[in-house]
């Protein structure tokens, strides 16, 4: 009796699975309906108002698709049951891909991305593949919120005696509590999402051996400052398992889902404008 | 369409969300009578354009704001001395939480589906439920019945919620589900009721209620709840249309 009332009080794996695909499944239907009725209205014509409410709905569950995606990897990762694999990654290869982005989110949101290597070309560390990426995504997706149209966001690699740090460096709204303005600021940047990706990336780093600080600025904005442990291996990734594998079709596949990732999330930003003058 | 409209109603929708913003003004302004939308994100800019004495019968506060949580912008709103309606989407929420106690004034809209913030939109007491509610209860008084009778006012609460849409409703799902909401009175004791005040004209029909039926078309039968609403609603709008 004492064993059933725990189970019941804790989600089981196998619970989180069942519930991921009935939600999932659905969100996919919402969305298969979606795409069908763009086609749709390209062939049959819409008016601009039933288009838009479709486009709306898409992207309501494009962010509930996330979120409930947020929710479950942090569900998984505090449950421990998988232990993060890690092997020797090339952060600079990580990045390259991030920022071969950049073109897609001028294009959308008019924000600028600049990579710096400080001078290298390679850098290896101990790294769960998507638990990375996954935490790159989440540090450029909440630099991207905070910035403006025409602002910038610097990611970039250094490395000191103990560790590489990268950084992700925006010039918007700063971190909450510095002033009532930077409160107010980061209040409208921010409001509307769950506010799980923050902790996403913690649990990222903590998987990983890594550290994460978040900090003002230096002139403007947040920096976002991730210690990662210095590899005590070769110094070049040959010859890891990890890399050994890493076909062409393995990185295309790879650069795929990233962008595919921040295509997904560049459509969960809010919507800015005036109210009065837009609507 | 536009002939059945009535009096203008000005609404001030608040929220962070130009998504939410969005559909929810296309729906009231496409769909219910006449009612025009102004929408904010800014609780503050909303707050001044209320002090500065802009026309606004109702504010439907349909989620936090850009500056401000639905709690300081109630606080706010309630140290005006000249403030509309307030009208607050509840959903997933407690009254409580959100309203303060015994303020005046303010209803909380309960559910997620729009078709219940226009429902309450009209019942709200304002200016045009007023009028409606003095149309019908002259039309009442002409059949021999109180306008205080309480079928009487069942019957003017499923005027007023037809009245504030183009769309058919359901009799019972929709109209009379509203009405008992608005009562706190079971679906049955409202359509019973409505049934007793038809009983009731039926056992001695006057010529005020034989003249209605055959203005409205409603025959020499006895009427269905469904159609003497409609037929009240008719009578009302021809009166509008008529003036």
């Amino acid at each position: 009796m004492k064993q059933q009332r725990t189970d019941a009080r804790s989600l089981t794996a196998d619970q989180q699975k069942r519930i991921e695909e009935v939600c999932f499944r659905s969100l996919a239907l919402i969305g298969h309906n979606c795409e069908y009725l763009e086609q749709h209205f390209d062939r049959t014509g819409a008016d601009e108002s039933t288009r838009q409410a479709v486009a709306d709905i898409n992207a309501a569950a494009v962010k509930l698709d996330r979120t409930l995606s947020e929710a479950m990897t942090l569900l998984e990762f505090l449950r421990g049951d998988e232990k993060p694999q890690l092997y020797p990654v090339d952060l600079c290869d990580l990045l390259r891909q991030v920022a071969a982005q950049a073109d897609m989110i001028r294009a959308q949101l008019g924000v600028e991305i600049h990579l710096d290597y400080g001078g290298w070309t390679s850098c290896c560390a101990l790294a769960d593949r998507s638990d990375a990426e996954l935490l790159c995504l989440h540090l450029l997706s909440n630099a991207l919120r905070a910035s403006r149209e025409g602002g910038s966001v610097n990611i970039a690699l250094r490395r000191t005696q103990t560790a590489w740090l990268l950084t992700f460096t925006d010039d918007g709204c700063g971190l909450p509590g510095e002033d009532a303005q930077a409160a107010l600021e980061n209040r409208r940047s921010f409001l509307g999402g769950a506010q799980l990706g923050l902790l996403l990336c913690q649990e990222c780093c903590r998987r990983m051996g890594w550290s994460l600080q978040l900090e003002p600025a230096p002139e403007k904005g947040t920096r976002a400052v991730v210690s990662i442990p210095l590899y005590a291996g070769e110094s070049r990734p040959d010859g890891t398992v990890e890399l050994r594998t890493d076909t062409e079709t393995e990185q295309e596949q790879r650069r795929y889902h990233l962008r595919a990732m921040l295509v997904r999330e560049m459509r969960t930003m809010p919507e800015r404008g005036d109210p009065e003058k837009e609507l | 369409m536009n002939s059945e409209r009535t009096a203008q109603l000005r609404v001030a929708l608040a929220s962070y969300d130009l998504k939410e913003l969005r559909v929810q003004k296309r729906y009231l302004q496409e769909q219910g009578s006449a009612i025009e939308c102004t929408c904010f994100c800014s609780g503050e800019k909303l707050l001044q354009r209320l002090q500065q004495g802009a026309r606004c019968d109702a504010v439907v506060l349909c989620s936090e704001l850009a500056d401000m949580s639905m709690e300081q912008f109630v606080r706010q709103l309630y140290q005006l001395k000249e403030r509309p309606v307030l009208l607050v989407q509840c959903a997933g929420r407690r009254r409580a939480a959100v309203l303060p106690e015994g303020c005046d004034r303010c209803y909380c809209v309960e559910g997620t589906e729009l078709k219940r913030l226009l429902w309450q939109l009209y019942r709200m007491p304002g200016q045009q439920n007023q009028q409606l509610e003095q149309q019908c209860g002259q039309l009442y008084e002409t059949w021999g019945i109180s306008r205080a009778d309480i079928n009487a006012r069942y019957l003017t609460c499923a005027v007023s919620i037809v009245c504030s849409t183009s769309q058919k409703l359901a009799i019972r799902k929709e109209i009379l589900q509203a009405v008992s909401e608005q009562f706190e009175a079971s679906v049955t004791a409202v359509d019973s009721g409505i049934r007793r005040m038809v009983d009731q004209l039926e056992a001695r029909p006057g010529p005020a209620w034989l003249a209605f039926k055959a203005d409205t078309g409603l025959g020499s039968g006895k009427p269905t709840t469904g159609k003497l609403i409609y037929a009240v609603r008719s009578a009302v709008l021809r009166q509008k249309t008529d003036k």
